[in-house]
C-alpha cells in the first residue's frame, strides 16, 4: 500500500491548526466539469462558425426554405433572379410598400405577363406575384394551386373589394353573395346557368326519341300514327356515319349524345368550324366541337325553297344556311328565273297584255317577270316558315336596288325580308369556371344532361314548358352546383359496400382561374 | 438553484407563468388569426411571425445574457433568483414565439433546421435541468447530511483516512506480518491525542465536526481492526466505491462488516470501530454527492455549448432572412 500524499499543512488540536486542514485554495484546483465545459463551448462554438461557413459556401441548400418548383428550377442557385435584396417578396409583411411589391412583382413578370383579375378590382388590395404563388415548397409543388383563402380574402365580402358600377338595364346584376367555399350553402348557383340565353328553338326530347317523334316523355312508347325518320330517308354519306353497324335502312333514326356533341382533340380534315379561343386553348377533350348545321342539321334537315320539290333537292336548289336577307332574295329570284327558263324558254318574249302597237322592249319579258315574282313570293314565304322552325327571325329591310328583277316590279319593292336573329347559345356555358368533359368521362352523359334524355327528363323541366317538348330553348339542361357537391366536396364516410361521397377537390381553382377572367357576366349576356 | 413544484417562491412564479402564458395565447391568437385570413401557415416573414421571431430572438439574447450576469456578479442589476427566475419563464415563452416564427416547423434550409434543433436542444436541456433542481437538491439535503464542497470530496476522503490511520496505529496493536501498515505520521509524534472528522446532527442542526479522541496505547486484540482497515476500510475511503468494495458501499453490508469485527474485537475498541463505521458513512455520503452533483450540473454541459452555437447561428440567420426576405 503506498503512503498517503503528505498534506499540505500540520494538523493539530489548536483551531488555527484545524482550520488549516481545509484546502482554501480549493476553488484553484481544476474542477473536471469545468474543463469539460470550457471545451465543449469551445467546440460549440466552433461547430457554429464552422456550420455557417458552410452555408455560406453552399448557400442554395442552407438559406432556401425548400426546393423551388420544377418550372423555376433552373434559377435554383440564382436567388437574386426573383429575391430583391431587403425587399419583401410576399405582402404579409410589415415592411412591404408599394416600392417593394413593385420590385418583386416585376421580377416575376420579367418572364410572366399575365392579364389582371377583373377591372373592378381595387387596385390596392391586389397581392403581389408571390403572395399568392408562393414557392419553395417542393419541386412538384403546383404554383397555380393557391389556397381558398387568397379568394375568399375578397370573395367573402365581394361587394367590399370591388369598384361598383351600374349594371346593365336589361339584366340584373352579378351575384353580390359571399362565397367562402364550394357547397350549397357558401357558394351561390352558378350564374350562367340561370338562364339559357339561346334562340335556337331545338328539342332535345324529340331528336333524342327513337325515330325523332314527337310524344311523351317518360315513356318509350311512340304513337301510333307517329312518322318515323328512317336511315334510308338521309344520303348515303349520311346513312354510312349515323346508321349503326348491322341496321336497316328501314330502321328508324336513333341519334346519341355523340351524334351530334364530338369530343375529339382536333378537327378532322376538311372540317371548318368557328371554335372559340377559350374552347380552343383548353386541354384535348375537355369541350365539345361546335355544334353546326351542315355537320350534324343537315343530315335530315336540307333547307328546299318550296313544299313541293324533293325533301332533299340539290346543292343547288337549297337555301345555304347562314345566308344573310339580300343574298338570300338574290338566291331566290336566281332560282325562280333559272327554273322558268329551264320550264320554257318562249316567255321571255311572251307578252303579258295583247299589244295595240307594235310591241315594246318594256312589254316583252313580263310573263317571266310576274313567273319569277310569283316564285320568289312562294319560295319567301316557304323558306321563311322553314327558317322559323329553328330559329328566331327578324325584319330586314331591303333596298330594290339589289334585285335581280326591274326596280319597278313588285318583287323588287318588297323591301322587307328577315333574318334569323343570332342564336346565342353559348359556346361554353360555365363562362367563369373550367369543366373538363374529359375528366368526368367515367359517367353518363345523362347524370348532368338528364334533361335532355326524353327517358329521364320527368321533372325536369320547368314549369309550363311540356316534358321532352318540342322547344327546350328555354331550360337549361345543364346539372348546376347541386350535382357537382356530389362529388367536389369533403369525403364523407360511407359504409362498408356503398360507394364513397365526396373526395374530389373542391377548392376555388379548381374550377376557377383568375387572371385574365375579365369582368363578371351579367346574367343574360353571353360570353 | 430554483424549487418551483412546492417551493416558497411558488407566488412569483405564478406571476411569470401568467404573465408568459397570456402572451402565448395572445401570440397564438393572431397567428391563428393570420392563419386563418391568408388561408396558409404563416412564415417567419409574415407579420405575426415576424414578431413572433423579434420577440423569440430578444428572449434568447436575454437568456445568453445570464453567462456574463453570473462572471459579473458585481452588477447590480437585479438578484440572481429573479435573473434565474427570467431565464426559465421566459426561455419557456420563446419556444411557442419561435415555433410560430419557424412556421410551426414546417421550414426548410439547412441553416434553419439546425438553428430550429439547436433551439429546441437547448430548450430541452434547459427543462431537463430545471426538473432535476426539483428535488435533487432536497435529495442532497436528506441524504447527504455530511455534505461538502464538491471539489473538496476527495481532499476531505484523504484527510478523514489520515485521521483514522493515527487512530488505528495508535490503538491498534502491530501487525508483525505487514510491517509496512504502518505508515510514518503514525509512528513520530507519539501523541497522546488524535483528532477524526466527525458528524452530528442537532434539532435539526447537521454538520461535520472534528473531534479529539484521548490515546492511550494500543488496545490488546485489535489485530482484526487493524488489518480489515488496512485491507478493505482504507482503499474505501481513499477511492470510494469500486468493483470489489461495493460490500462497504452498501450500508447493511457495512453494517454486517463492522458487527462482526465487533464480535471479535475487545469492548473497548467499540469506540474505534465507530469512527471506522462513521467514517465509511461519510464515504458513502461522498459518492452519493458526487453522482447527485454529476446529475445536478451534467445537463449543463449540453445547455451551455449549445446555447453559444445557437447564438451564432441566430447571428447567421437574422441577416440572411432578412436579406432574402
Amino acid at each position: 500500500m503506498p503512503p498517503l500524499p503528505p498534506i499540505a499543512r500540520p494538523e493539530g488540536s489548536t483551531s488555527r491548526e484545524q482550520v488549516a486542514r481545509i484546502d482554501r485554495a480549493y476553488f484553484h484546483t481544476p474542477n473536471h466539469f469545468a474543463v469539460a465545459r470550457r471545451w465543449l463551448i469551445l467546440l460549440a462554438l466552433l461547430l457554429g462558425v464552422g456550420w455557417c461557413a458552410w452555408g455560406a459556401w453552399d448557400q442554395p441548400r442552407h438559406h432556401s426554405p425548400g426546393a423551388v418548383a420544377h418550372v423555376h428550377a433552373p434559377w435554383e442557385h440564382d436567388c437574386e433572379t426573383c429575391h430583391q435584396p431587403l425587399s419583401p417578396i410576399r405582402d404579409n409583411t410589415w415592411l412591404t410598400t408599394p416600392l417593394t411589391r413593385q420590385a418583386s412583382d416585376a421580377a416575376c413578370e420579367a418572364c410572366h405577363r399575365v392579364a389582371s383579375h377583373t377591372s373592378r378590382q381595387i387596385a390596392h388590395e391586389v397581392g403581389s406575384c408571390a403572395s399568392c404563388h408562393a414557392d419553395h415548397l417542393g419541386r412538384s409543388a403546383d404554383l397555380t394551386r393557391v389556397s381558398d383563402q387568397t379568394c375568399t380574402a375578397c370573395h367573402a365580402q365581394i361587394a367590399r373589394h370591388r369598384v361598383s358600377v351600374q349594371p346593365p338595364a336589361d339584366g340584373p346584376a352579378s351575384s353580390d353573395a359571399p362565397i367562402t367555399r364550394f357547397d350549397n350553402e357558401h357558394h351561390p348557383a352558378f350564374a350562367s346557368l340561370m338562364k339559357d340565353p339561346g334562340r335556337l328553338k331545338f328539342s332535345h326530347g324529340r331528336h333524342m326519341r327513337l325515330g325523332l317523334t314527337f310524344g311523351p316523355t317518360a315513356s318509350s312508347a311512340r304513337p301510333a300514327d307517329a312518322t318515323l325518320w328512317t336511315y334510308g330517308q338521309m344520303s348515303a354519306g349520311d346513312q354510312a356515319r349515323y346508321r349503326p353497324e348491322g341496321g336497316s335502312p328501314s330502321d328508324p333514326v336513333q341519334l346519341a349524345c355523340s351524334s351530334c356533341h364530338a369530343f375529339a382533340p382536333s378537327l378532322a380534315d376538311g372540317d371548318l368550324r368557328v371554335i372559340s379561343a377559350f374552347v380552343a386553348g383548353a386541354a384535348p377533350g375537355a369541350y365539345p366541337l361546335p355544334v353546326t348545321f351542315e355537320n350534324h342539321c343537315a343530315a335530315c334537315h336540307a333547307l328546299p325553297t318550296s313544299g313541293t320539290g324533293p325533301n332533299a333537292p340539290d346543292a343547288s336548289a337549297a337555301v345555304p344556311h347562314g345566308i344573310d336577307p339580300a343574298g338570300l332574295r338574290q338566291f331566290l329570284e336566281g332560282l325562280a328565273l333559272r327554273e322558268a327558263l329551264a320550264a320554257d324558254g318562249a316567255v321571255l318574249r311572251e307578252p303579258l297584255l295583247p299589244r295595240p302597237l307594235p310591241a315594246s322592249a318594256a312589254a316583252e319579258g313580263k310573263a317571266l317577270q310576274d313567273l319569277v315574282e310569283q316564285r320568289v313570293a312562294g319560295s319567301r314565304t316557304f323558306v321563311r316558315g322553314t327558317c322559323q322552325k329553328c330559329h328566331q327571325l327578324e325584319e330586314a329591310p331591303l333596298a330594290a336596288a339589289g334585285s335581280l328583277l326591274p326596280a319597278s316590279t313588285a318583287a323588287a319593292r318588297e323591301a322587307v325580308w328577315f333574318r334569323v336573329a343570332p342564336t346565342q347559345v353559348p359556346g361554353v356555358w360555365l363562362g367563369k369556371a373550367r369543366f373538363n368533359h374529359q375528366a368526368h368521362r367515367s359517367f353518363s352523359c345523362q347524370q348532368c344532361h338528364a334533361a335532355a334524355d326524353p327517358a329521364s327528363a320527368t321533372g325536369t323541366a320547368p314549369a309550363g314548358l311540356p316534358e321532352g317538348g318540342p322547344l327546350d330553348h328555354q331550360m337549361v339542361m345543364i346539372a348546376g352546383r347541386e350535382s357537382c357537391v356530389v362529388c367536389h366536396a369533403p369525403t364523407q364516410p360511407a359504409p362498408h359496400g356503398e360507394p364513397i361521397r365526396g373526395g374530389a377537390r373542391f377548392d376555388c381553382v379548381e374550377c376557377h382561374g383568375y387572371h385574365g377572367s375579365g369582368s363578371h357576366l351579367f346574367l343574360g349576356q353571353a360570353p | 438553484m430554483l424549487v418551483i413544484i412546492g417551493g416558497k417562491t411558488w407566488p412569483q412564479d405564478l406571476r411569470w407563468i401568467l404573465a408568459g402564458t397570456a402572451s402565448a395565447v395572445t401570440a397564438a391568437g393572431c397567428y391563428g388569426w393570420e392563419w386563418w385570413t391568408e388561408g396558409a401557415i404563416p412564415g417567419g416573414s409574415s407579420r405575426t411571425g415576424l414578431v413572433c421571431g423579434v420577440a423569440g430572438g430578444l428572449i434568447i439574447l436575454f437568456e445568453l445574457l445570464l453567462w456574463p450576469r453570473k462572471r459579473v456578479r458585481s452588477w447590480r442589476l437585479g438578484s440572481a433568483q429573479t435573473w434565474l427566475r427570467a431565464h426559465i419563464w421566459l426561455g419557456l415563452l420563446a419556444v411557442p414565439l419561435v415555433l410560430m416564427h419557424a412556421r410551426l416547423l414546417f421550414i426548410g434550409g439547412w441553416l434553419n433546421l439546425a438553428l430550429m434543433t439547436t433551439f429546441l436542444l437547448v430548450i430541452a436541456s434547459g427543462v431537463w435541468g430545471l426538473f432535476l433542481q426539483q428535488f435533487l437538491p432536497t435529495m442532497l439535503l436528506e441524504q447527504v447530511p455530511a455534505e461538502t464542497i464538491y471539489e473538496q470530496i476527495d481532499h476531505v476522503a484523504r484527510q478523514r483516512c489520515r485521521d483514522l490511520e493515527k487512530l488505528v496505529g495508535a490503538l491498534c496493536v502491530g501487525d508483525p506480518h505487514a510491517p509496512h501498515d504502518r505508515t510514518p505520521e503514525a509512528d513520530d509524534d507519539g501523541a497522546e491525542h488524535a483528532v477524526v472528522t466527525g458528524f452530528r446532527s442537532l434539532t435539526g442542526i447537521q454538520g461535520k465536526v472534528l473531534e479529539t479522541v484521548p490515546v492511550y496505547s494500543p488496545i490488546p486484540g485489535t489485530l482484526p481492526i487493524r488489518r480489515c482497515f488496512f485491507t478493505e476500510l482504507r482503499p474505501y475511503l481513499l477511492d470510494g466505491k469500486a468493483p470489489g468494495r461495493e460490500g462497504l458501499a452498501s450500508t447493511a453490508a457495512a453494517a454486517r462488516r463492522f458487527a462482526a469485527l465487533r464480535a471479535e474485537s475487545p469492548p473497548e475498541a467499540a469506540s474505534l470501530i465507530d469512527h471506522l463505521a462513521q467514517a465509511c458513512d461519510q464515504r458513502r455520503q461522498g459518492d452519493l454527492q458526487m453522482r447527485i452533483h454529476r446529475w445536478l450540473h451534467g445537463w449543463l454541459l449540453v445547455h451551455v455549448p449549445l446555447s453559444v452555437s445557437l447564438a451564432v447561428l441566430l447571428a447567421v440567420h437574422i441577416p440572411v432572412a432578412l436579406w432574402y426576405w
